[in-house]
């Protein structure tokens, strides 16, 4: 897949894995590896903008003795997931265009 | 032990790619995570640092925005054993190619500039030398004042307190002064490896 296309799609991704509860690294692979590729290298750098840019919060979350980093949605990334899911609305649009000719 | 290799080699690969000593620990911090929650999920430990990848591309790809030309992952298979083999031949070989810059430039400079170095040294070990004596004369003109104090106490009480008072005083400036000896001699010593070796480590 066109990787400025992914990026766009990942980013949205996991802000939607994240919407409902908080969720870790690991788990967020999980929830998104059925539908689209995504390794670990991959993941890393998006969470690191969601992060900077607000839209996530992170907190670190004793597990077994050791501490995972949990990722929650913000207000500011409750928005940015409305707005892409409207793009994604007109990108259907694009598609069944596509499909027809 | 397999693992160990596979993060230190990260940590390697993160260094080379210029990345801060922060952002260094976050990266090797998420690693950790991702590996004991593959751990707890049942895959071992080969399969884990395959599911990695090279250590290379990973240092390329979780820089992410600034580093769009990343090698595809799928196309190489990670190697746990080979990996090792290759990343240690490759730092024992710019490890060389560092010292060979090193020398070169070692006897240039040994050549031009070794009066202005042998007098700088001579003058910065005078310099240390005489600060720290002075120290150690503070130091005990403190313990002098100390035993004279108690070699008066019979006459006043007063006499004590004030040379207690003063030994505290004069430990308290040697020191200072020796401790700044010490770091004066520190970064003379920096100062004059830079002078013969460069920068080192950085090509």
């Amino acid at each position: 897949m066109d990787s400025q296309l992914k990026k766009g799609l990942l980013e949205g991704c996991v802000l939607a894995a994240i919407r409902d509860e908080e969720s870790y690294g690991y788990k967020i692979i999980g929830q998104l590896s059925p539908f689209i590729e995504i390794s670990e290298s991959t993941l890393y750098p998006i969470l690191k903008r969601l992060e900077a840019s607000k839209l996530v919060n992170t907190r670190n979350r004793l597990y077994n003795g050791r501490l995972r980093k949990y990722y929650s949605i913000t207000e500011k990334g409750k928005v940015r997931l409305r707005e892409f899911c409207r793009d994604m609305d007109q990108i259907m649009e694009i598609y069944r265009f596509l499909r027809r000719g | 032990m397999k693992k160990k290799t596979w993060f230190n080699q990260l940590e390697y690969a993160l260094k080379r790619n210029r990345m801060e000593k922060g952002e260094r620990r976050a990266v090797i911090n998420y690693y950790n995570e991702m590996f004991q929650d593959k751990r707890d999920d049942g895959l071992s430990e080969n399969e884990i640092l395959s599911e990695f990848g090279y250590p290379e591309d990973v240092a390329r790809s979780v820089r992410g925005a600034d580093s769009e030309k990343r090698v595809e992952k799928v196309a190489r298979v990670y190697d746990a054993e080979e990996t090792c083999e290759y990343v240690k031949s490759r730092e024992s070989n710019q490890r060389v190619q560092v010292k060979e810059q090193g020398k070169h430039r070692n006897v240039v400079l040994i050549i031009l500039l070794l009066p202005l170095t042998l007098t700088l040294a001579l003058l910065g070990f005078a310099l240390w030398f005489t600060i720290i004596m002075s120290g150690v004369a503070v130091t005990c003109a403190a313990i002098a004042s100390l035993i004279f104090g108690f070699y008066l106490m019979t006459e006043n009480i007063g006499v004590l307190i004030m040379s207690v008072g003063a030994c505290l005083m004069l430990s308290a400036i040697g020191g200072l002064i020796c401790s700044f000896g010490g770091f004066l001699a520190k970064y003379w010593g920096k100062f004059l490896k830079w002078c013969f070796v460069g920068k080192g480590e950085r090509r």
